[in-house]
């Protein structure tokens, strides 16, 4: 019988099938998994509603269709009818054409699933709700989620002919996924893609973009295993080694899928998401490039430093321009004429030319964090006019995920962070120039630089704006591109400029948000002093995409998650220290932090303890003391005897006989404890042991005037604040300031 | 006589591609356990305390449970029950097969515990030069074969009612063994023995000394005297003539 004539006999039979249709309500009811409240919570609306379900419904699903495809591939073994199927087609045609059947079905259930779910989703979400990126998650988690279960079901079957253990490794398999380590990296968790979050206000493709990748990886691994076990399928009461070899004769099964698992691995060494930095975590060797060239000469400077900078919004790359005018103004003659620079790995360098005439370049394979190096050879004496072009789409740095995505450029909303903007040079000096940038977006975009809006612009006359920015140093943080909304807040004697995402202005009204900032604005300013590191008195306040888990402090710039805005967010007061209150922290820092009282980073000290100790003071004084002991006091507490009990603190030496990768884990969160729970503890038993809040802060209020206030005043440079600075204008001592569980208020 | 059919069933199980599959399976698991969880010790405690042990065994036991009950399935399927005409021909009644299988079974869970036993206590003896986890096996056991048997046992049960249900249980050990409960009265107590050391006072090493609680070993007695009865009831069930069930 051919192959198509049996595919939909197949398709009839199973269509007749009482299980098949079971499988398919049991497969529409799986998005409810994503709604329970034990497993998923979350404020974005299209994680709460598209990405939990979906999800859910990968997994689940896919394990309910391959359960179903196991039962399929078994069936006529275990009726006996093998014998007579055998008869009537190649042993190995039947599986393949069951499996097509299959894959029609399942993909029909899929698009009925979406279209049932369509209306309460898209009911919930209201105006933030997009029909396009609903059917994207569909197409890209879904549909290859399922199909993927079922051929590896029935490979597993194929291969061992056992029912039990195809399924057994294939739970195996499955329980794979959900341990920590394959949770957090991208390309091994196969039954459903990382989804590390969307964003309401900042919509983004990066997460479907990288599964779609994944996705298309694992299909073709997937089928390449199918491929095979197809080739095992039993003949002539052979074992399955034998047949095996005897199916492998059939040259197109084990050819096609050598060329899948080829494909799978070129696009797994090759994926332009993710830089290829081996390493886990960060290093202290961060700066890994600037090594070779710190001792020596900048004999050549970079003016009219001049980059060009044109996001994609369709194709999610970036097209730039870096040019700089070298001249030799040190009086040293040039002895080694081969430069280097650093730019985002996910970028190729197209051309670069000097005076108009191309040089020869080599970009090295090593990538550090999210940085690989290009090394270029001027002619001498190395001046002219030297041009750079690049293109492509920037990586994100390995060691950051999932917590940050910081370069993404999508249809409405652009981030770019440091070297995704421009390259930067080793040994060639532009610090001290500055740069002009041109940004190219469409009109509908606002550009934020470092954080704050932009207003220089000019039309091109084609639907785009070209954004003018000049910098004073060439060195970027972050830029931003979306629809936002500014409202003005006077406090504290500073002009504040509160930016966030224009889905989000109803909300903003509705809470009084602005209240909120003038609240924690006009706190701090009373208790400790007031805010000095604005620029021209004016202090931005930026809404960021949920990518960016936190948030950051910059000189007049502050930022905080997308998240806190939501409606679910900012009703729900009994979270505790929760969204908002990063939001609260991350202002706190213009006190204390590098642009207010600048701290020495020790073991149990630095600018983070005193900041949550802070917000724990404006959190008591909004929400009360039991609130307040609740969710900050006795949480620190759990930590830190969590810390002290901890075998390793314990008994350090220990500590040497493990791997590397789990000693930084364990150094990395002992820091984290001491900083966020030891430390805040700590300046509260100083304040119980200096009489009460009043006179902590009279100290703090002190400690701000001595180190930030008069210190600009005589324009000293800013010294970091210590451990035993403190000790000294306090009065206490270490021993009195120790810390352990038996702490109590 | 009986030894005999014992070792027949055990080469069975053996030559299966089950079982060593299963086994695979079960050591690839415990190593991942000890990399991920082991390592770092448990509620606040030395990785080779017996709490951790304990933790490990907690772990592991799901998975193990759902090894035997898949085996066991296969004694339930069409074919084996056509193929027990020959076995049921013997002058043994059902219910001591039966009792054989079910031994049979635990000697494999014996095998899968040896090997996880080691997989603990090798790394530890090396990078720590500790002797105490030589003493681990007896606790160990304690904890593991109570649910064994109870979970074979409520396998001969519904088994005896329908084939297929064997994997219905397999399955809900799966989900319970996922779920990890954290009180000592759970069949698995795969979270139990991680968080109750955290509400001990420490002593003078700086971690709760390891106690037997009273609730957990009330649970061991109650899942082996459980199980003893079922399987007891099931053999009581099987005492009819061999040959007459055989016609029957």
């Amino acid at each position: 019988m051919k192959y198509s004539r049996l595919c939909f006999v197949e398709l009839r039979r199973l269509l007749r099938k009482k299980s098949f249709w079971i499988c398919v309500i049991l497969c529409c009811c799986t998005p409810l998994l994503g709604f329970l409240p034990l497993t998923f919570e979350d404020d974005i609306l299209s994680n709460k509603y598209i990405a939990n379900p979906v999800i859910a419904a990968t997994a689940a699903g896919g394990i309910i269709w391959a359960v179903f495809s196991l039962l399929e591939a078994s069936r006529v073994h275990r009726t006996g009818t093998d014998v007579l199927t055998d008869a009537v087609s190649a042993p190995a045609l039947l599986p393949a054409a069951r499996m097509t059947a299959q894959i029609i079905l399942v993909t029909c259930t899929a698009l009925v699933c979406a279209l049932i779910w369509m209306p309460y989703i898209a009911h919930k979400m209201e105006y933030l709700f997009s029909l396009k990126f609903y059917l994207a998650n569909i197409a890209v988690m879904l549909v290859p989620g399922w199909w993927l279960c079922m051929l590896i079901m029935e490979s597993l079957y194929q291969f061992t002919r056992k029912a039990e253990a195809a399924a057994l490794i294939f739970a195996l398999a499955v329980g794979c996924c959900f341990l920590p380590y394959v949770m957090l990296n991208y390309s091994l968790r196969w039954i459903c893609p990382t989804v590390v979050t969307y964003s309401d206000a900042f919509p983004t493709y990066w997460p479907l973009r990288v599964g779609l990748w994944a996705r298309i990886i694992w299909l073709s691994l997937g089928l390449a295993l199918y491929l095979l076990s197809l080739a095992a399928v039993r003949k002539y009461q052979r074992g399955m080694i034998v047949s095996f070899l005897r199916g492998c004769k059939q040259v197109c099964l084990p050819i096609s899928a050598a060329l899948l698992i080829a494909l799978a691995v070129v696009m797994g060494a090759y994926q332009p998401f993710i830089d290829h930095d081996p390493r886990s975590y960060l290093d202290e060797d961060d700066e890994f490039f600037w090594k070779e060239y710190i001792d020596q000469r900048l004999v050549i400077s970079a003016v009219n430093i001049r980059y060009t900078i044109a996001p994609h919004l369709t194709t999610g790359t970036v097209s730039g321009t870096a040019e700089y005018d070298l001249k030799n103004n040190s009086g040293y003659k040039v002895e080694n004429n081969e430069f280097s620079f650093v730019l985002n790995p996910g970028y190729t360098i197209e051309a670069i030319t000097l005076d108009e005439n191309p040089v020869p370049f080599e970009t090295l394979p090593t990538v550090v964090s999210e940085q690989r190096q290009t090394k270029f050879t001027l002619p001498q004496p190395c001046v002219g006019h030297l041009k750079i072009m690049y293109h492509g789409m920037p990586a994100q740095r390995r060691s950051m995920l999932p917590l940050l995505v910081m370069s993404t450029v999508d249809p409405d909303y652009v981030s770019l962070y440091r070297n995704s903007v421009m390259p930067e040079m080793l040994n060639i000096n532009v610090t001290s120039f500055g740069a002009d940038y041109s940004i190219i977006l469409p009109e509908d975009m606002q550009l934020l630089w470092e954080y704050k809006p932009v207003t220089d612009k000019e039309p091109t006359g084609d639907g785009k704006n070209i954004w003018h920015v000049k910098a004073d140093s060439d060195y970027i943080f972050n830029l931003q591109a979306g629809k936002f909304v500014t409202r003005k807040i006077e406090a504290g004697g500073v002009h504040i400029d509160f930016t966030y995402g224009d889905i989000y202005d109803s909300v903003v009204e509705e809470n009084d948000i602005c209240g909120a900032v003038k609240a924690v604005i006009d706190y701090c300013s009373e208790h400790y002093g007031p805010l000095i590191y604005t620029e021209d008195d004016t202090l931005s306040l930026l809404q960021t995409s949920a990518l960016i888990t936190g948030g950051w402090a910059f000189p007049g710039a502050a930022t905080w998650m997308e998240n806190i805005l939501t409606p679910e967010s900012l009703k729900d007061a009994e979270r505790g220290a929760s969204a908002k209150e990063v939001f609260i922290h991350e202002l706190i820092h213009h006190w204390w932090g590098g642009y207010g009282v600048s701290f020495e980073e020790e073991e149990i000290w630095g600018c983070e303890g005193m900041t949550v100790y802070s917000t724990y003071r404006l959190v008591k004084e909004l929400y009360g003391e039991e609130y307040a002991k609740k969710y900050y006091v006795e949480k620190w507490i759990d930590e830190v005897k969590q810390q002290d009990r901890n075998f390793y603190n314990r008994y350090p030496a220990f500590l040497e006989r493990l791997p590397k990768a789990m000693i930084k884990q364990i150094l990395e969160d002992n820091s984290g404890v001491n900083h966020y729970s030891r430390m805040p503890l700590m300046l509260l038993k100083a304040e119980q042991l200096l009489g009460g809040e009043a006179e902590m802060d009279a100290l703090l209020n002190r400690i701000y005037k001595e180190q930030v206030i008069d210190h600009l005043a005589d324009g000293e440079v800013l010294v970091d604040y210590s451990f035993e600075d403190f000790l000294r204008d306090s009065g206490l001592t270490e021993e009195e300031l120790h810390v352990d569980e038996n702490f109590a208020l | 006589m009986l030894m005999k059919i014992l070792r027949y069933e055990l080469k069975r199980i053996r030559l299966g591609r089950l079982y060593p599959i299963m086994l695979l399976c079960n050591i690839v698991y415990a190593c991942i356990w000890m990399w991920q969880i082991g390592l770092s010790g448990v509620g606040g405690t030395a990785p080779f305390s017996k709490w951790t042990y304990l933790a490990y065994c907690g772990a592991m036991l799901p998975a193990a449970v759902l090894s035997l009950l898949l085996s066991q399935a296969n004694y339930y399927s069409e074919k084996q029950q056509k193929a027990d005409i020959l076995p049921l021909s013997s002058p043994y009644t059902a219910g001591e097969l039966m009792l054989i299988r079910i031994t049979a079974l635990l000697i494999c869970f014996l095998i899968i515990f040896l090997g996880e036993y080691l997989l603990f206590s090798i790394p530890f003896a090396l990078f720590f030069g500790t002797a105490e986890v030589l003493g681990y096996p007896l606790i160990g056991l304690i904890h593991m074969l109570p649910t064994v048997i109870l979970m074979l046992a409520l396998g001969c049960l519904i088994g005896k009612i329908r084939g297929w249900l064997v994997y219905v249980l397999a399955a809900v050990t799966f989900i319970t063994g996922l779920a990890q409960f954290s009180v000592p009265f759970d069949l698995f107590g795969n979270k139990f023995f991680s968080e109750y050391p955290l509400k001990l006072p420490t002593g003078s090493a700086g971690e709760p000394a390891f106690e037997i609680v009273p609730l957990w070993i009330c649970s061991r007695i109650v899942y082996f005297a459980v199980g003893v009865v079922i399987l007891l009831l099931s053999v009581r069930r099987n005492r009819k003539p061999t040959l007459d069930r055989a016609e029957n």
